[in-house]
Order: C-alpha cells, then structure tokens, then sequence
C-alpha cells in the first residue's frame, strides 16, 4: 500500500519541479579577484632579540601566506572561486566552493562543501565544510566583490583557520521593520597555517544579526581548544607541548555594526580573542593573552565610484606571568587605509588602495603562540590594485 | 594625473545624473502575481520576497520572485525603487548571500513576456513589468 502510495507522490514531485522555474538544476557561479601590489617604503624592522634588521614586509592573506614585499607581486590577494550548487529539490541542496589563492600557488582549496536542508520556512541545517563565521565579512572573505577593500583590515585578530567540518543551524525570522538571524554551529578542523599544523576541537561557535532596510548589527562568539604539537617550542622546559589533556583554550567574541547612510556606508567592528594559558593549568600561571581588533570604515559613493577610508587597530597584551621569560609584552599595530572603488561593470569593479600600518612591538617574547612579531618597531605602507568579479 | 582623475570623478557623477534623470522618465512599473492570488501586498512585502527574506505570501502560500534579464530598464527601475539598492549594490547583497549559503538570487526568466507568461501559469511566481503590458493573464498588486 505504501508503495503503490510513493511511486505517484514522486512522479508528483519530479512534474511539479519539471514543471516549475525553480526545476532541480545545478548552478555555477564563481568569483575572482586579481590584485597587484608592492611595499612603498623599505621599512625598519629590527628584531628585537636578534639584531639583525630586514625590511618591511605586508602580510596580505595570513591563512594562505600571502605576504608583501617592494617587488610588484599578484599572488598574495588574486583568489579564483567557483561554486556549484545543485537544488535536489524537497528543500534539500548540495553546494561546494573551490577557491585557488595565489599565496598557495593556486592549489584548488575546497572552501565550501556542505549539504543544506530547509525545516521550513525559519529552520535550515548545514552540514559540513564551512567558513568559521567570526567576523562580519568571514562568510564571504574571498569575494572581494561584495565589499569595498582590496582586503579586509589585516589588523583584526587571526584566527587559526578560517574553515571548519561540522553542523551549523540557522533560524532567520522577520517582522514589518526587522529581519533577524541566528546561527549556532559546532565542529572541529585542522589546517596547515604557514607550515604549522594546528587542530581545533570542540568549536561552539554562534551569531546573531539583526537588520533594517539600513542598520545591520552582528554579534559572533566562538570557543575552541586549540591543539598543535608544533606551535610552542617542544624542548622549552620539557612542559610546553600540547597535548590533549592540554589544549590551548581560544575565545572569540566580536560585535559589529553596519550603517547605510545616504549615499554613504560606516561599517565598525570589535573583536576580542583570548588565548588560555599555553603552560597548562599545573603550572602556577593564569590569565589569558589578549587580542583586541577594531576598524572604523566610511566610504560614499559617487556614481560608480566609492571612495573609502579606514582607521584599524590591534593590540597584543601577553600574559605576563610566563616564569623564566621577558614578560609584560604589548604589540600594537594600527592602519590607515585609503582606497577607491570603481564600478565600470555590472559585474566587476576596480580598485586602488593605499594602506600604511604602523606596528609597535614592547618587549614582546619571541615566537610564542602564533609567531608574533619579532620587530621593535616597523611601518609598511603598501599599494594595490586590481579586479574583482563574479559571474 | 590628479587632474585627469578628477575630470573622470566629474564625467561619472555627470553620467549618474543624467541616469537619474532618464529613470524618472520611464514608464510606470507593475509587479505582477497570478490572478488567483488574492493576497495584498505592502512594498515591504515585495521587497522582502525580492530579497529572499521571505519565501512565502501573507497567506502562507510559497512565493518565488523572477527576474527580468540584467541590463532590462524595467529591472533597473524595480532594483532602484522597490529594493533600494543600484545594480552593483544589488550584485553584491547576492554575492554575499550566494556564496556563504544563505541564500540564492531570484531565476532570470528573460524579456517582460517571458514574465508575464510564467505568471499567468503559476500562482507561486511573483515578477514586475512595464505597466503598459499589464493585461487580465495577470493581476497587478503594486505599480510605480
């Protein structure tokens, strides 16, 4: 009986989608930014411990490597993505997003794979690989295209990885003037940030944003433990390797608002991460190493062209109880960043961008968690330009 | 240099304004549902299912929005009007969308009488064109 039920039911289906514009169909869209860009002056870097001096480089695209220096470069912003997406229909899709960055030589990346089913009209689950949504532009880092920048401001604080495998739900809901949205996911990854394998577990992560037709408020926090046999130095005291009764416990949490004013846009973020003690809690040592990242942008347009500026801004605070170490560590950086926006297509704009970031670094231990700095004090001005498209 | 920048800044706000002036010209616009659908509809509405904020009509029933084909006038004038944005500013809100999985843009469907056929065939579908072409196969909710 249930049989001879299903065989029409699904004929039902498969004509009503035939039949309807929103047929099961597969669908490629794709994005690419190619950005040129070089260091202006030669910079004064002196490591701190060392001695030695070397110049300024920029470090445009932390996760892939993408760094700066005074020869004109491509790789470090050119990003090449293509999405498919296939509506299996019943509410149910499958999408992946294989993006090639050139500070990875363009090795194809899987940054997106994931299965998305409906509930209903205010319940959706994803599963699988996604964007670790951190920050207000996280989700949609690589399509330069739907914000103003070259690039985000490199001064908010990095996470580790930038992707993770697991679930995420999301409810979205609206009433006559506000549409909200919540996501809450958890997973875990592990990626390969510059030659250093790192493993996040336990990501509980959730973001709330709220909107009008000009307003966009988020709030994003995250938790993991953080777990890398090669992130502190192995031999230090015998004590300092991760282990998995030992994990770095890694917090986030951010706020972010986004204004449509006219003609013009101010968009503001604040972030906080907070690194648990590296030395485990045997230790005698507490307190957190903090993060704190921030950027102020205005840009108004004109006709197709958008000028913008930026102020951002990040401070290192160490916890300043590691035994047997130079403590009371600060380092600060902090950007301006002037660019112009220009949309001479429907679907691709150019941009030019000038960004001179001061970083200072006080006392600042060498090569802990993360590999900070190894300057006492250094400036970087770089310029940039290029294309971003999507089709 | 400097100079030549700023003759191009001016040659573009120029350009945006006699743009401006042009829409203002242009015919009325109607967005358009199937004649058995009885629902009123706000502009927030349409907006909002234009958007892809809100999948279905007052009534509960599914609401799927098309688009004209880019570069028609009408497409500029519903993008510019109802949803407020210009067709960069539009381009992106999807690009955002589409690419994080939250959400995909409304089907192109082609010329105004290619809109006009699909929804006087579908009571789901909702999409906008030129006043002028409004005729019984329809039903018009809102006009600009």
């Amino acid at each position: 009986m249930k049989q001879s039920l299903l065989a029409p039911c699904l004929l039902t289906a498969a004509i009503a989608c035939a039949s309807s514009v929103q047929a099961a169909d597969i669908r490629f869209n794709g994005f690419a930014s190619v950005v040129a860009g070089k260091t202006l002056s030669e910079g004064t870097s002196r490591g701190r411990l060392t001695g030695l001096e070397s110049d300024s480089t920029y470090t445009a695209d932390s996760p892939t490597e993408g760094v700066y220096d005074d020869d004109i470069s491509f790789k470090p912003d050119t990003v090449f993505g293509l999405q498919i997406s296939a509506d299996l229909g019943q509410n149910l899709s499958v999408t992946g997003q294989f993006t090639g960055s050139g500070g990875e030589d363009f090795d194809a990346n899987v940054a997106w794979a994931y299965i998305s089913y409906d509930f209903n009209e205010y319940w959706n689950l994803q599963a699988g690989r996604q964007r670790l949504p951190l920050f207000f532009y996280s989700d949609f880092l690589d399509v330069a295209y739907a914000y103003h920048w070259i690039r985000v401001p490199q001064d908010l604080p990095a996470a580790f990885n930038d992707t993770f495998e697991g679930v995420k739900f999301g409810y979205t809901n609206s009433n006559d003037n506000w549409d909200w949205r919540f996501d809450l996911y958890g997973g875990a990854t592990s990626s390969d940030v510059q030659g250093v394998d790192i493993e996040m577990k336990k990501i509980l992560g959730g973001v709330a944003k709220i909107s009008n037709d000009w307003l966009q408020l988020r709030a994003s926090y995250m938790q993991t433990d953080i777990n890398s046999k090669e992130v502190l130095g192995l031999t230090y005291r015998g004590e300092l390797q991760l282990t998995d009764d030992n994990p770095l416990a890694y917090e986030f949490a951010g706020v972010a608002a986004h204004a449509t004013l006219g003609n013009g846009f101010l968009v503001g973020e604040y972030t906080v991460s907070r690194v648990g003690d590296p030395l485990g809690p045997d230790n005698d040592v507490d307190g957190f190493d903090n993060n704190v990242g921030w950027y102020v942008s205005y840009g108004h347009r004109f006709g197709d062209f958008t000028p913008h500026i930026t102020y951002s801004a990040q401070v290192n605070e160490y916890s300043d109880e590691l035994p047997s170490l130079s403590s009371t560590a600060e380092d600060e950086s902090t950007t301006w960043t002037l660019g112009v926006r220009w949309d001479f297509h429907p679907s691709a704009a150019f941009k030019v961008e000038y960004a001179s970031r001061d970083h200072n670094v006080d006392n600042v231990i060498e090569n802990v968690v993360g590999g900070f700095g190894d300057g006492n004090e250094r400036e970087v001005d770089i310029v940039s330009a290029g294309f971003d498209i999507i089709f | 240099m400097l100079k030549m920048t700023i003759k191009r800044m001016a040659a573009g706000s120029l350009a945006c304004i006699s743009l401006l002036v042009c829409t203002t010209a242009f015919s009325a616009v109607a967005v358009i549902v199937h004649p058995s659908n009885a629902n009123a509809l706000s502009q927030s509405d349409i907006t909002r299912i234009f958007l892809g904020k809100k999948k279905s009509f007052p009534d509960g029933a599914d609401a799927i929005p098309v688009d004209q084909q880019e570069g028609s006038a009408a497409r500029s004038e519903f993008v510019g009007t109802i949803l407020k944005k210009n067709d960069q500013q539009i381009k992106a809100y999807w690009a955002q969308l589409l690419f994080t999985g939250k959400g995909t843009p409304p089907k192109e469907v082609g010329a105004r009488s290619d809109v006009k056929k699909l929804v006087s065939e579908n009571p789901a579908l909702i999409g906008y064109i030129d006043a002028a072409d409004a005729d019984g196969s329809v039903k018009v909710v809102h006009q600009f």
